[in-house]
């Protein structure tokens, strides 16, 4: 009857660790640059894609955003200032590094690219 | 017999409680939302918060975003705002007769006088007639970069002799404002943004927010921690390299603001000059490379980086001591200084 007592206890204990795995998924490799045009949600880049993704608005304003060696970087953009190229190449680490560090933004063009985890 | 029916029945119960904790554990966690927002104040909006589900989150991020809208346009000098008394109104009808404003904005006003005698004079909102100077001179040089040109310093010694704080007259039982000097004008770039921030947070905190994250273009405000024990770790970016970050700072129900010449500024003749302009020589400041303040209150945090930038290392360190902030420099020959907080480890 012990031995009885102790599969319940070790079914239980699986069971509920079946539950934590499926309900509370650990947070996978999956990280997608997201891109926003004028605050409204553009696109989707899966970061393990190396990708050339082109904006181009009817005002003329172009932005080239680039994924590649499992991050994101704006390749070029048309805006006067050029802050958004010179950010740089945006990793997944260095986007959790501190909050607010996983945005590369061109305020000009209203252009913005957020990096996180892919939402299943 | 009867006691293995009972440690089985306990048995039965312990697993009902792992399941029952797994399942409670889950949803009643709350989750991180972002937004981020580039239509208001000029500048990027980011705002994290942490909430039920994405419902709530929502809800949430509307009522901030209506906040927010409320405060650009009563703050906004460049355009009027249908029926809204801003501070356009004010710059165009306030030197004929009193005008009556609403409290937020009659706040705001109040809060500038007093960031001008706190700071002798550092941080001046009636500045806006030597400002629009600058700013229309950096809008052609953006647009025309071939025909940049400074604006006029003859001209910029005519609009300094109409930025006495002192024509602006503020009556506390009618809420109207008065300009004694026809030709004052208004500008609050210095702590406009700050002071929505406060505002902004303090309403949701009102709601039941707990823990925010909220970024006006680099006026960073905090609401509680990130998470128990953890406060919001923010980084600072390295004046020389926009990819570069020079420290990580943590925060908690305060905020924390940069101001650098390296955002806003305009070239003329192969040199950059930016939005900051010392009350002094009427010209961008150049005392240091760039100050990030922090304080508990936002408000305070955008004037005293904007009075930090506009005063030698060592006299706003003094000042800075006075106003309980805490700062770090970047000293032009590129030394960094602190005061009050140390970097993350």
């Amino acid at each position: 009857m012990k031995r009885f007592d102790l599969i319940i206890i070790g079914a239980a204990l699986l069971l509920a660790l079946l539950l934590l795995v499926l309900l509370e998924r650990p947070k996978g490799d999956a990280a997608v640059a997201v891109v926003y045009v004028n605050d409204a949600e553009y696109a989707q880049l899966p970061l393990d894609v190396p990708t050339l993704f082109t904006v181009e608005q009817e005002n003329g304003r172009v932005n080239v955003i680039e994924i590649r060696d499992g991050g994101v970087l704006m390749a070029s953009s048309s805006c006067h200032n050029q802050l958004c190229v010179q950010q740089g190449h945006l990793t997944m680490e260095k986007a959790q590094s501190a909050a607010l560090a996983n945005w590369i933004i061109c305020l000009p063009n209203g252009v913005s690219i957020e990096l996180k985890e892919e939402t299943p | 017999m009867y006691r293995s029916r009972f440690s089985r029945s306990a048995a039965l119960f312990l697993a009902l409680a792992i399941i029952a904790c797994a399942l409670s554990g889950c949803t009643e966690r709350e989750k991180r939302y972002e937004v981020t927002y580039l239509s208001l104040f000029d500048t990027v909006i980011t705002v994290i918060l942490y909430a039920a589900d994405e419902a709530a989150a929502q809800a949430e991020f509307q009522n901030i975003y209506s906040d927010l809208a409320h405060y650009d346009a009563l703050f906004d000098i460049y355009e009027a705002h249908g029926g809204t008394v801003n501070l356009y109104t004010l710059n165009e009808t306030a030197a004929i007769a009193p005008v009556q404003v609403e409290q937020a904005l009659f706040d705001l006003l109040c809060f500038g006088r007093e960031a001008y005698e706190a700071t002798e004079g550092r941080v001046n909102i009636a500045m806006g007639s030597v400002l629009s100077l600058w700013h229309e001179a950096r809008s052609a040089g953006i647009e025309d970069p071939q025909n940049a040109a400074l604006p006029d310093m003859t001209l910029l010694q005519e609009a300094a002799a109409h930025t006495d704080i002192g024509d602006l007259v503020l009556d506390e039982a009618a809420l109207t404002v008065f300009f004694a000097d026809p030709l004052l004008k208004l500008d609050v770039g210095a702590l406009g943004k700050g002071f929505a921030a406060e505002l902004a947070a303090q309403s949701a905190k009102e709601r039941g927010v707990s823990r925010m994250l909220l970024n006006l273009g680099g006026n960073v405000c905090a609401v509680g921690e990130k998470a128990e024990g953890e406060p919001w770790r923010i980084n600072v970016q390295d004046p020389d390299d926009a990819s570069g970050v020079l420290t990580t700072l943590s925060l908690q129900d305060a905020s924390l603001v940069t101001s650098g010449g390296y955002q806003r500024y305009y070239t003329v003749g192969g040199t950059q000059y930016h939005h900051i302009i010392d009350p002094d020589t009427l010209m961008p400041a150049a005392y240091v490379k760039a100050v990030t303040v922090t304080h508990e209150n936002s408000g305070w945090a955008d004037a005293l980086s904007t009075a930090l930038f506009n005063l030698p290392y060592e006299e706003g360190r003094a000042l800075a001591e006075k106003m309980g902030a805490g700062a770090v420099w970047e000293r032009n020959d590129g030394s960094i200084e602190w005061l009050g907080i140390s970097p993350e480890e």
